[in-house]
């Protein structure tokens, strides 16, 4: 099969919009995708220093790489952020990847980890007999963890590389546990909120397989193995189906995507956000009650 | 005509029609064409791409989260 642009082999077919492409096509293609992006929700302003969330998945390493080639014409500066949880067998590799990476842009970077700053590595966390599901403590602790690294190092706004896929499981999972408010938060960019660095994700708009892809046709190095503690995670579930459902209804996950764009303008004509935020009593961060996840799952980890 | 698949957890030899495509291994396999990336002599194809007997195909898993 040839790319519908030209005779060479085809390497991508776009199912959700029937388009076959070669290596060159796709790369500019989705290259373009990511920049139009950026530039659509206005992600960065001349002279922002952006950290870049960078775990060394492909996700990560495709945004890293996107944002430094936009960055001396853009006149940002970029700069790293990796949490390490403490993952034995699993993150080590990937730290290795994403410090590679650092060095061969010439980026500054920071490595966080779970033993300093939360008090235990995760495995340490995930020995107690009553913690089962890694993902609920793990996901707030790396949120807070990028943040203050990002802080840390003097950035203006945080990029991550979550893609189509990711978002689309987002919106369906907010959806379905009733958090409204959260999918009127969500989208390409949070808004500019006192406390915290506002977050943007250039990849958002591109399905996983194609991240995937294009790191493999850059010849980008990039960490392939699965976190050891996601198997049971829900969000893997919602995964699995949604690609069962796109691969018979093609655009699925865009038709999920896009909804939510849709919703969030209805969302913010209906101000859905009641709750004012407020200081946690413990670390000062923003949190709508007395103490923040974050100082409550810490507290809560750290107990023998 | 027969296929063989190779994975990173190992090999594996498919029975597909003939008129077969790249995208049918995936029946065969219970699994979502959204989950790799299909390689046949180091080249990536697509789904629609015609199979012949003998094939081996790599498929690449991409991964999710990070």
């Amino acid at each position: 099969m040839n790319c519908d642009k030209c005779q060479n082999p085809a390497v991508a077919h776009l199912r959700y919009s029937d388009i076959r492409l070669c290596k060159n096509h796709f790369i500019g293609l989705t290259t373009d995708r990511i920049r139009k992006t950026i530039n659509k929700n206005k992600f960065f302003e001349r002279g922002d220093r952006v950290a870049v969330a960078v775990s060394g998945g492909k996700d990560s390493i495709v945004t890293i790489r996107a944002l430094h080639d936009i960055s001396k014409k853009r006149g940002l500066e970029i700069v790293g952020v990796t949490i390490d949880e403490g993952i034995a067998g699993y993150r080590p590799e990937s730290i290795d990847i994403a410090e590679r990476t650092y060095k061969e842009l010439g980026v500054d970077y920071t490595i966080l980890t779970y033993k300093d700053r939360v008090g235990k590595p995760l495995d340490k966390i995930m020995e107690r007999p009553d913690i089962s599901r890694a993902c609920e403590y793990c996901g707030v602790f790396r949120r807070r963890l990028i943040e203050d690294g990002a802080r840390e190092m003097g950035a203006d706004k945080i990029a991550t590389g979550h893609n189509l896929d990711d978002e689309a499981q987002s919106i369906f999972m907010n959806y379905i546990r009733s958090e409204f408010p959260r999918i009127a938060r969500s989208g390409p960019k949070t808004a500019n909120k006192e406390g915290f660095i506002p977050r943007v994700k250039p990849l958002c708009n591109i399905p996983e397989k194609e991240v995937g892809l294009y790191a493999i046709l850059k010849g980008y190095e990039i960490h392939e193995d699965e976190c050891p503690n996601a198997a049971n995670a829900f969000r893997l579930n919602i995964r699995d189906h949604m690609n069962l459902i796109e691969d018979k209804y093609p655009g699925f996950k865009f038709g999920i995507y896009n909804s939510a764009e849709n919703l969030r303008s209805i969302l913010s004509d209906i101000n859905i956000e009641k709750n004012t935020l407020k200081k946690c009593e413990n670390c000062g961060q923003n949190t709508s009650g007395k103490i923040c996840k974050f100082c409550e799952l810490k507290a809560d980890a750290r107990k023998k | 005509m027969k296929i063989k698949i190779v994975r990173k957890e190992g090999e594996k030899r498919i029975e597909l029609p003939e008129g077969a495509t790249a995208s049918d291994i995936f029946g065969k396999l219970g699994e979502s064409s959204e989950t790799y990336i299909i390689k046949r002599a180091k080249e990536v194809i697509i789904g629609e791409e015609p199979l012949s007997d003998g094939d081996e195909l790599e498929l690449i898993k991409i991964i999710s989260g990070g």
